[in-house]
């Protein structure tokens, strides 16, 4: 069974300092936690790892903002891809993890990199996915494209309104 | 993957373009275009796949290549199947007609249309089957020809046409079975179906009739031989 291991690993996974509540935090119901790690974890192996140099949790919503989130790609032990943004949101409830701002991927396996402004992860579905321009760089050639979707694991991948630049001659 | 020489500089639109990395194909869809000046590739659909090292180019197909020489090949077709590797393509008709297009600005335009073409991109041959017409256009004449297939080596400047096949220009009109014509040796030979040609121009009018008839197009001396029959007369 899908474990996902949330709230225990955002104050231990990693030490994490304070749980500055309310000597740092002057807003009432906000807590935030510094250098978050959250994954999904499958048969002991972590599908994805989001970690993030502050969560903030309010009170009355089950969301997190996030600040610097990472987003990182796992099959096995070897990581697909990473994700960053400058800031993001993370819906248990909806599964969803959404990372804004300058969005950059690096995949490995692929060899590609990824800019955009906002990315949508649906944990559920694990499918990632953008209305917004984006901009992919792969061997040398650059292609450019409104909206675009891509199962976790990145082996299928569409890219929407595409214009591909092929590089010139030597 | 390496990118192709002729390629490179080019660029890709497609409305969708979807990459299976474990199926190693890759599917453009919608408004699929690709312009690198020498090569030019429009479709509704193209399907890449690297594993057989074919491309599907489906759906008002049309591909046009500018060779060094100066000299364009155009390719319209509803499917065109191509091998990456071997350089071998194929295009059919699904509703039109496949159409191809060789042209040498100034010098001449072969317009070729037939329903079914296999394309040979190393030898640089043409096989084409079913419904098979061409139309040759110089600046100074014309031929309209007609068959049932044909087999065009443009690289040794040979062609065959078989079937029933037909010869038109403003002079002459040949019905044969077979016309083979060698560039290399400026000769066209016609057989099969016991030949006929007839002539009429400004000087004469006539015909011939023979199983086998050879013409030079240089010397335009014409050698037939078998039940060879036939009579000319003046035109006025």
């Amino acid at each position: 069974m899908k474990k996902l291991i949330l709230s225990v690993l955002l104050c231990f996974a990693l030490g994490c300092g304070n749980n500055s509540q309310s000597e740092t935090d002057d807003e009432l119901g906000v807590q935030t936690v510094e250098n978050a790690v959250i994954y999904e974890s499958q048969q002991a192996k972590q599908n994805w790892i989001l970690s993030t140099t502050q969560a903030k949790f309010h009170e009355n919503s089950e969301n997190a903002v996030l600040i610097n989130p990472q987003l990182s790609f796992k099959e096995g032990d070897d990581t697909l891809s990473i994700i960053k943004g400058d800031e993001g949101t993370i819906s248990m409830e909806q599964g969803l993890i959404v990372l804004k701002g300058n969005v950059f991927g690096k995949s490995i396996s692929q060899n590609a990199e990824l800019r955009t402004t906002l990315l949508n992860y649906d944990i559920n579905e694990r499918k990632i996915w953008t209305e917004r321009k984006v901009e992919i760089k792969r061997n040398g050639v650059t292609v450019t494209g409104q909206g675009l979707r891509a199962n976790g694991d990145f082996s299928e991948i569409e890219i929407k309104n595409q214009t591909t630049t092929l590089p010139e001659h030597e | 993957q390496e990118i192709p020489a002729e390629l490179l500089g080019g660029m890709l639109k497609s409305d969708s373009w979807v990459i299976k990395r474990d199926l190693q194909q890759e599917i453009f869809t919608g408004n699929v275009r690709f312009d690198s000046g020498m090569y030019k590739l429009n479709a509704d659909k193209v399907i890449s796949n690297r594993k057989n090292n074919t491309v599907s180019i489906i759906g008002n197909a049309y591909l046009f290549n500018r060779l060094k020489t100066g000299e364009t090949i155009e390719l319209f077709s509803d499917k065109i199947l191509f091998n990456t590797k071997n350089r071998k393509g194929s295009a059919s008709k699904v509703q039109n007609p496949v159409n191809i297009i060789y042209q040498m600005p100034e010098e001449y335009k072969l317009d070729i249309l037939s329903n079914y073409a296999h394309i040979d991109g190393i030898k640089s041959t043409i096989n084409l089957k079913e419904d098979v017409k061409i139309k040759y256009t110089t600046p100074a004449s014309f031929i309209l020809g007609y068959a049932d297939s044909a087999f065009i080596d443009r690289a040794n400047r040979n062609a065959v046409f078989e079937g029933s096949v037909e010869f038109d220009n403003t002079e002459y009109t040949l019905y044969a079975g077979k016309v083979s014509y060698e560039g290399s040796k400026n000769e066209i030979t016609i057989e099969r179906n016991y030949p006929l040609i007839l002539a009429a121009n400004e000087d004469i009018t006539g015909a011939l009739q023979s199983d086998f008839i050879k013409i030079n197009t240089l010397t335009k001396k014409v050698h037939a031989r078998g039940r060879v029959s036939g009579w000319v007369a003046p035109s006025n």
